[in-house]
């Protein structure tokens, strides 16, 4: 029988205790990890201690829910600050008492969210013991590269503890798998997407490139390859992996040439229930030559909707409309305001709809102009109109707001903010 | 990061069409920009319309739209609107011989939420010179429904699109 369950790495903490266990380069070879893991920690006066798992150095997107036993009762919970509550026994423990816990880690190489289940237990004294079930998500389609276990509230596992990382494979097999059939592939920014028709008994696939021999990892198709030269030509050859070896190469794939996207989203702001008195963006990136703002809005009553920059909410907007009402064209101007209303619909009418395009937000020696189309409907009447704005400020932009006058903007309101770049 | 302005289809007629239809349009962008170019008509004089729906167009009584318009006939601009009509409408003038051509961007913002009427912009024009007809225009559709757009229908409201109008439909993503 092959041996498809391989110890990959132990750590054991040495005197002087260590704040982080870490499990770096894993190889992309098996489909599942398992962490088993003995640990004490010195948090002060309790006898228990929770881990965290941190996977790429990650302690974002991670949630949890986790049902605890601890003798005289159960909990459960949720929580988004790591992963794996329960896990450690505290200083106050019976002395030379450790946990017992395992981290298992399904398709860890895989383009979908991570899950993991830890299972713990800490008989700690003869009044504390802990029993955790913890089911954890990691929202990331990223592979898992490298693992972090530090103790909740520590600050340093002691001596002695001892974590070990195993590599599970799922498939009863001995032999490197066969070569995979190489698909199409489809250039990006800086990056290109590769399909591919994938083989038994492989854990992952490398995608590899020519030139530059830049490589992309994952367990389904297709594969995606970062950090090439956007306008150098590219094909692509991939290869299966598992524990006893690699295929042979693929033919190449299609030649691809990566661009750089022109047109990028920055933020968006969806409003919820109970609609929101005003709508930011902030720090917004500096790497753009101009801004599109697309929006629908509706306000609960009558009024206007102004947009203001970096905070002024000085008497330095002026703008012109060109509009009709169904009936006329009229023209119209407003200057010396303290902002350029941009519109909405109230409550009589349908959501509005509008984009506002921001010109050469950065430059620090041009006055910022706005350029809008808008509408809005009241069932068979209403108004259209291109507007001019324009800021008295050479400032660059860092941050929109936008203003209702005197009443919320209302749910399902919907902001975007994008960046469009000329070169 | 990669590009959230993607070219979902492109269609240049090889011939003569009444109308084209873009259908099961994907619900994960966050806008559709529909760009027409070159469209000239067969004959005659016309608005260009659009349809839209879920599944198929809705041809009821659904939509408004209101227009804010400058034409060459007339140093006077124009504005109209019409309430519970058949049609969306992109722009009320367009060619009337074979050698101008109209162009327009029309944005369905939020298309595929299913909690709001949509409400569609678009801004055209039809190339300036001694016709009647030729101008710009900006108009508001709205489309009385909540239901998710996956399905778009474009057309003359009389005569057929001749051979090289070209038709493309993009999908903007926001984060």
């Amino acid at each position: 029988m092959a041996d498809t369950y391989k110890a990959l790495s132990t750590v054991t903490v040495g005197a002087g205790g260590s704040s982080t266990i870490t499990f770096s380069n894993i190889p992309q070879t098996y489909t599942d990890l398992r962490i088993v893991l003995s640990a004490r920690t010195d948090r002060s006066g309790f006898p228990n201690d929770n881990i965290r798992v941190y996977p790429n150095g990650s302690s974002s997107n991670l949630s949890e829910r986790y049902l605890l036993g601890f003798g005289s009762g159960v909990t459960s919970a949720t929580d988004t600050s790591g992963l794996g509550a329960a896990g450690a026994v505290g200083a106050s423990a019976t002395a030379s008492t450790f946990s017992n816990v395992e981290v298992y880690i399904p398709n860890y190489t895989g383009s979908t969210n991570k899950q993991f289940a830890v299972n713990a237990v800490s008989e700690n004294n003869a009044t504390d013991g802990r029993q955790g079930l913890t089911a954890n998500l990691w929202s990331s389609t990223t592979p898992i590269t490298s693992l972090t276990i530090v103790p909740s509230s520590g600050p340093n596992f002691v001596q002695y503890t001892t974590a070990t990382l195993y590599g599970v494979f799922n498939a009863d097999v001995s032999t490197p798998p066969a070569t995979p059939t190489i698909g199409t592939a489809t250039a990006d920014n800086a990056s290109a997407s590769i399909t591919f028709t994938g083989v038994s008994n492989a854990a992952s696939y490398t995608m590899t490139s020519t030139p530059g021999s830049i490589t992309g990892t994952g367990a389904t198709s297709p594969i995606t390859v970062s950090g090439l030269t956007n306008g150098t030509a590219y094909t692509f050859k991939v290869k299966s992996n598992n524990p006893f070896g690699s295929s042979a190469e693929s033919a190449a794939s299609n030649s691809v040439t990566p661009t750089p996207a022109a047109y990028e989203s920055i933020a968006t702001v969806s409003v919820g229930s109970g609609g929101a008195s005003s709508i930011s963006f902030s720090s917004i990136p500096s790497t753009y030559t101009h801004l599109q703002l697309r929006y629908i809005a509706q306000k609960t009553s009558n009024g206007s909707m102004y947009i203001r920059f970096n905070g002024d909410t000085g008497t330095n907007y002026t703008n012109h409309t060109l509009q009709g009402n169904g009936t006329a064209v009229s023209s119209n101007a407003n200057t010396g305001a303290n902002g350029t209303d941009i519109g909405a619909s109230d409550s009589s009418g349908n959501f509005a709809a509008s984009v506002i395009d921001i010109l050469d937000y950065t430059n620090t020696n041009k006055n910022t102009t706005i350029r809008q189309l808008f509408g809005r409907d009241y069932n068979g009447s209403g108004v259209v109109w291109l507007k001019s704005g324009l800021w008295l400020n050479t400032a660059a932009v860092t941050s929109i707001t936008l203003v209702p006058d005197s009443t919320n903007v209302v749910q399902n309101s919907h902001f975007a903010l994008y960046g469009i770049k000329s070169s | 990061m990669p590009s959230t302005y993607t070219p979902i289809t492109s269609t240049t007629l090889s011939s003569a069409q009444s109308s084209i239809t873009f259908s099961s349009i994907s619900g994960t962008y966050t806008d559709l920009i529909l760009v027409f170019s070159n469209v000239k008509l067969s004959s005659g004089d016309s608005a260009i319309d659009f349809q839209v729906g879920n599944g198929s167009v809705d041809t009821g009584s659904n939509y408004d739209f209101n227009i804010a318009g400058a034409r060459s006939s007339s140093t006077t601009p124009f504005s109209h609107s019409l309430d519970t009509t058949t049609l969306g409408r992109s722009n009320w003038f367009t060619s009337i011989t074979t050698s101008q051509a109209a162009m327009s961007q029309i944005h369905f913002i939020n298309y595929s939420n299913t909690t709001t009427f949509k409400s569609i912009l678009a801004n055209s024009s039809v190339d300036p010179g001694s016709a009647n007809y030729s101008g710009v225009e900006l108009t508001l559709t709205t489309w009385r429904s909540t239901s998710a757009i996956n399905t778009i229908k474009i057309m003359p409201n009389v005569s057929t699109f001749t051979a090289g109008s070209t038709f493309t439909l993009y999908g903007i993503k926001a984060a």
